[in-house]
């Protein structure tokens, strides 16, 4: 599939007002991003390899999430809905990859990409999604700075904007957020 | 956990986050003070701040892309050429990279290929450091040292080429327990010749530990020298890269790996040099000798409050091989100061080489149990003077070695105590806590064995019981139906929870408290406070009444206690675990024990208290049976022992004799003092006559009598002669009626008037115990106890005329303790029907009409002598003296008993729950008690190195 155009505002809009079907749509034009991302994350490329990747999953947002086409009133409410919208179609597809565990086909790759992701070691977006509804009832402005960064991809700045705080109390929910996410991930194990 | 209390953590924790490691815990205390559940949740997040950095920091779009990612590789480097280097199979994989064995192609030698992963490029300056420190350490070529061949980059990726080890790791090694005095001084060496070397090139390690040390067929070698250093940032605002492996500390505060070997200043942030190598030296030694950790703790930020604060104890009283020496080796390796310690591993290294060569002199030969050094020498003192109690403690403290074979016993004066038994020990036998009276009443009275003034803590009111915490700077107590703990050093006494009367209490160097009463299991509860837990199960089916006296064994999670069971044959002493429920029986005695290091357990036999191996790993008593001392004082209803031992040879106990021993306390109404009967003797079961004048009671002479004691004079004279044993006085007009076992069956009724000299003639003879227990002037009546197997203890009466025996209350319950009322028309009596005994009134002779008197247990009722009053004793262990009003009709028959109220209460300790008090008038209360020595001071009485006794 090219960059055609989808009307990611509309359905967005369609979904926030309450229809269901429009998620549906949404899911498989977030699966193209996450296939090319993905791509990219098993290609040849070379040092300054992080600092790319950091711009392709950028540019991925803005695709799924063009602020600047969409006609809404209020900015803020599209940031949060958009930031839901991608956490649940992105807990949906960890669940289903939990249950489908397969091998896939073996793909020869360097030393070096082989060791760049093994090493990383990702969080359990299951996991996470459920630690993060507790989260909601002990302290839910911090919840939501985890909702509109992590799955919406939003800066510290957008964030501020959209909950109507200052930057630096984003930052101090946002550390503290991680640490008890952290922990609480850990302790399952 | 609720809203608000987050917001105070975040509060805490965003606030420390903010300063360097050493402010931490000062601004912890302040912040936190009291509050132990804040300190630690705000603990337990700054645990995982250093992983917090770079958690979740990709968005989920990539970590759902990098999964799909993931799912399509399949990384297998085995057998694929990384420079020079063919990778042959997989070592080891840690958290952070892993490592290879591989083939060094140009030089055929096998060697160890450890990766770093990518990320670590985003920070090229400390890639710069790091393979600039890498080279010095490459260059360095000794035996004790895993070489380090290469450091180099490869497409992109760091990496080092080690020396292939095979072997273990100390910290495996030592995870199996510790090492024995000559592996230790081998090892040692070894590490100190490698440290030694690397410092010559001004290399320091700066994160030596147990798992940085391989233990080889070629000797042991020291890992990862040096690499620690990378971990310090370049600039304060680096987001620091924690994954350089062995990166322990950052100045910003950020802690990852072990640090129970870093030295005070790598903690405070200072520049290391060979003397803090010289620090986890020490830390090291100190763990291959004793196998435990030298500074330890629950959280990082309590292990890093060990370091900078805590003296471990001396490794000879974890090991008693170890000499004092190698304590002082240990030591000064462990000096806060830099400047204090060793300050060469040359200087270190000539200390150890004395000791392993010193030999006989400086490490004293193991000696079982039964063999004797012809070196031992006993010395048998019996000194109260503080002099000698200063020399004690100097063995304690400072380890004189003359003393170290010495066995020494001698006593110490301690302030009167209502519960002489109650004495603690604590750990490192510097101090004695015991429970003493003072002019108010009870508190906890600390002596300390250095000669400074003893203590009394205060908040302590009230206490019993009282236990050390295993790490000696708590003493936790029993007061008001609470669990308490007090520190020694300061801090202020507060509730744990909720406890009801309990017999004893331990606590380990988890903080996991247990403790237990007469009627419950053992329960479990953490120091810092909550709810508990029962961490055992009362078997009913064995009759079991109660878990008691619970002591940790040296692991913290098994522990000794005692159950408590109706029938004899099943109590006895039972090793429990925190982590199973499945008890096992070791002995068949019913009072405290304990255990002591290294492999002794203390028990009592009757009143003799020994030791005997007991094998910790199997949970088995080995050997036979060794007496410490005899006559201590025992308390069996509360299974309680007076005796408490140390870690290091101690042990404490106050030496009572028989637990027979009572005295006849007279007390008015409200339960005060106003003098005695009789001088102190084995009585039981006093009567009054019916005037006052004398007191009926038995007394052990060998074998038990009938005395009467005047209570003007108290001069006493035998009233029965025969050698069998006589008890349990009533008196019925102009006799006295007792039972007696001299037929040598069971115990019958007999009578002897009391005055006149006349014969003793049998009252009844069957074939169940009998026990007489009231007369009625008013009808000439006997009630009487019989016990049949069928039916339990019922209730009898007989006429003295006619002896016609005419049963009143049988029932499959026990019904005991009957009292026939003044006026002969009423019996109060003692039943368990309800579970558990309570005081009822029946009308006598006929029974009809049934009243319950008491209303949470009772016993031992006793009427006032016009029939308006009726006492009886509340709960068990500390009674409560009670009474009703008693408001009866003749005709009809009937009976109104008003709500018990509280007289008094006193420690009557009635055993055999029958005959401890007597009333006269129902003004005039007898007593019988366990004797407070008045006159002489009370002692306890000490013995050193009690384990060396053959």
């Amino acid at each position: 599939m090219t960059d055609e155009p989808a009307d990611v505002t509309g359905l967005l809009l369609a979904w926030s007002e309450g229809d269901s079907s429009a998620l549906e749509q949404l899911t498989p034009l977030v699966y193209r991003e996450l296939h090319r991302l993905a791509r990219h994350y098993m290609s040849q490329e070379r040092p300054g390899h992080t600092l790319q990747a950091t711009a392709l999953v950028h540019e991925a947002y803005v695709r799924l999430v063009d602020v600047n086409r969409m006609h809404w009133q209020n900015r803020a409410h599209f940031f949060a809905v958009s930031a839901q919208m991608m956490r649940r179609i992105l807990v949906e597809f960890a669940r289903r990859r939990h249950r489908e565990k397969r091998g896939g086909n073996a793909v020869q790759v360097t030393l070096h990409d082989a060791l760049s992701v093994s090493a990383d070691k990702a969080p359990d977006l299951v996991a996470l999604d459920d630690a993060l509804s507790a989260m909601t009832e002990m302290d839910p402005r911090m919840s939501q700075v985890v909702e509109l960064r992590f799955f919406g991809g939003l800066s510290v700045e957008e964030t501020a904007e959209v909950l109507k705080i200052s930057p630096e109390t984003v930052m101090r929910d946002w550390k503290s957020a991680k640490v008890w996410l952290l922990r609480e991930l850990s302790a399952d194990r | 956990m609720k809203p608000e209390r987050w917001q105070d953590v975040k509060k805490v924790y965003l606030a420390a986050l903010e300063l360097e490691v050493k402010e931490r815990l000062a601004f912890l205390d302040q912040a936190c003070r009291n509050d132990t559940e804040l300190r630690k949740e705000v603990e337990s997040l700054l645990e995982h701040e250093n992983k917090a950095n770079t958690f979740i920091e990709s968005s989920a779009l990539a970590v759902a892309a990098k999964a799909i990612a993931a799912d399509k590789l399949v990384v297998s480097l085995v057998g694929r050429d990384f420079g020079h280097y063919r990778i042959l199979s997989v070592l080891g994989s840690g958290g952070m990279g892993d490592v290879y064995r591989a083939e060094d192609v140009r030089l055929n030698r096998t060697v160890a290929l450890k990766v770093l992963p990518a990320h670590v490029a985003d920070h090229p300056e400390q890639r710069q450091r790091f393979r600039r420190e890498a080279k010095a350490i490459a260059s360095l070529n000794h035996p004790n040292i895993c070489v380090l061949h290469d450091v180099g980059q490869h497409d992109g990726i760091d990496y080092l080429v080690m020396e292939c080890l095979e072997g273990e790791t100390l910290a495996q090694r030592l995870a199996r327990g510790r090492l024995t005095i000559e592996e230790v001084l081998k090892y040692a060496m070894q590490i100190l010749e490698g440290l030694d070397k690397a410092h010559r090139h001004g290399v320091v390690h700066r994160d030596l530990k147990p798992g940085n040390i391989m233990l080889t067929r070629d000797g042991l070698k020291i890992l990862d020298f040096g690499l620690a250093k990378v971990g310090a940032p370049v600039s304060g605002l680096d987001p620091i890269v924690t994954e350089v492996p062995t990166a322990p500390l950052t100045a910003k505060g950020v802690i990852t790996g072990t640090l129970q070997y870093m030295a005070p200043e790598q903690l405070e942030g200072k520049d290391a040099d060979p003397r803090t190598d010289i620090f986890a030296f020490g830390a090291v030694l100190y763990e291959t000798v004793t196998g435990r950790k030298a500074f330890d703790g629950r959280s990082q930020v309590s292990v890093m409050a060990a370091i900078m604060e805590h003296t471990p104890p001396a490794v000879s009283s974890l090991q008693p091989l170890a000499s004092v020496h190698l304590d002082h080796v240990t030591r000064t390796c462990l000096e806060k100061d830099p400047d204090q310690r060793w300050q060469s591993a040359a200087d270190v290294s000539r200390q150890l080489k004395f000791i392993s060569h010193a030999g006989a002199a400086s490490v004293p030969t193991s000696i079982p149990a039964k063999s004797r050094n012809v070196r031992e020498r006993f010395a048998w003192a019996l000194v109260g003077s503080l002099l000698l109690t200063v020399v004690i403690a100097g063995w304690l403290i400072y380890q004189r070695p003359e003393l170290d074979t010495l066995m020494l016993r001698f006593q110490i004066e301690t302030p009167p105590s209502g519960f002489p038994n109650h004495i603690a020990l604590s750990p490192d036998g510097t101090r004695l806590a015991a429970v003493i009276d003072t002019d108010k009443e009870q508190m906890l009275w600390v002596h300390r064995m250095d000669g400074s003034p003893a203590q009394i803590l205060s908040g302590t009111e009230g206490a019993q019981n009282p236990f050390w915490s295993a790490d000696g700077r708590f003493i936790g107590f029993f007061a008001a139906g609470k669990l308490k703990k007090v520190g020694f050093f300061g801090v202020p006494a507060e509730t744990v929870c909720d406890a009801g009367p309990s017999w004893g209490g331990t606590w380990n160097r988890e903080d996991v408290i247990l403790f237990g009463s007469g009627d419950g299991p053992i329960m479990r509860v953490a120091a810092s406070g909550g709810p508990s837990t029962a961490v055992t199960t009362l078997d009913s089916t064995r009759g079991e009444k109660g878990h008691v006296r619970p002591s940790f064994l040296p692991d913290g999670t098994h522990f000794l206690y005692v159950v408590q069971a109706a029938n004899p044959e099943n109590t006895g002493l039972f090793v429990g675990s925190l982590t199973s429920n499945q008890p096992e029986r070791l002995l068949a005695s019913g009072l405290k024990a304990a255990f002591a290091l290294p492999s002794h357990l203390l028990f009592v036999r009757d009143t003799t208290l020994m030791f005997q191996e007991f094998d910790l790993r199997r949970l088995k008593l080995r050997g036979n049976p060794t007496t410490v001392a005899e006559g201590i004082q025992t308390n069996p209803g509360p299974a309680m022992a007076g005796f408490s031992v140390s870690d290091n040879g101690l042990v404490a106990f106050r030496a009572g004799g028989s637990i027979a021993n009572r005295q006849l306390r007279l007390a008015d109404r409200t339960g005060a003092p106003t003098g005695f009967v009789g001088t102190t003797s084995s009585f039981q079961n006093p009567v009054f006559s019916p005037g006052g004048e004398s007191v009926a009671v038995s007394l052990q002479n060998p074998g038990r009598d009938i005395w009467l004691i005047n209570t003007a004079t108290s001069a006493r004279t035998r009233f029965t002669l025969n050698p069998a044993d006589e008890d349990y006085p009533v008196w019925a007009g102009d006799r006295i009626v007792f039972n007696s076992n001299r037929d040598g069956g069971v115990a019958n009724l007999y009578a002897k008037p009391v005055n006149g000299g006349g014969a003793e003639e049998v009252i009844l003879k069957n074939d169940f115990p009998k026990i007489p227990l009231s007369w009625s002037e008013h009808g000439q009546y006997l009630a009487y106890e019989e016990r049949d197997p069928k039916t339990k203890s019922d209730l009898w009466y007989l006429s003295l005329q006619d002896r016609q025996p005419i049963k009143f209350l049988s029932t499959d319950f026990n019904e005991t303790q009957a009292q026939i009322s003044p006026n002969g028309r009423w019996i109060a009596y003692v039943s368990d029907q309800s579970g558990r005994p309570e005081v009822y009134v029946r009308s006598f002779p006929s029974g009809s009409i049934e009243r319950q008197v008491s209303t949470d247990r009772g016993l031992q009722p006793r009427w006032r002598e016009d029939g308006k009053e009726l006492f009886f004793l509340g709960s068990e262990g500390t009674e409560d003296f009670m009474v009703v009003n008693v408001e009866s009709n003749e005709s009809p028959p009937a009976v109104r008993v008003s709500s018990p109220k509280k007289l008094f209460q006193f420690d009557v300790i009635s055993q055999n729950q029958r005959n401890s008090y007597d009333v006269l008038g129902g003004q005039r209360f007898m007593l019988n008690l366990i004797p407070r020595p008045a006159g002489a001071a009370p002692t306890v009485t000490f013995i050193l190195n009690w384990q060396k006794i053959p």
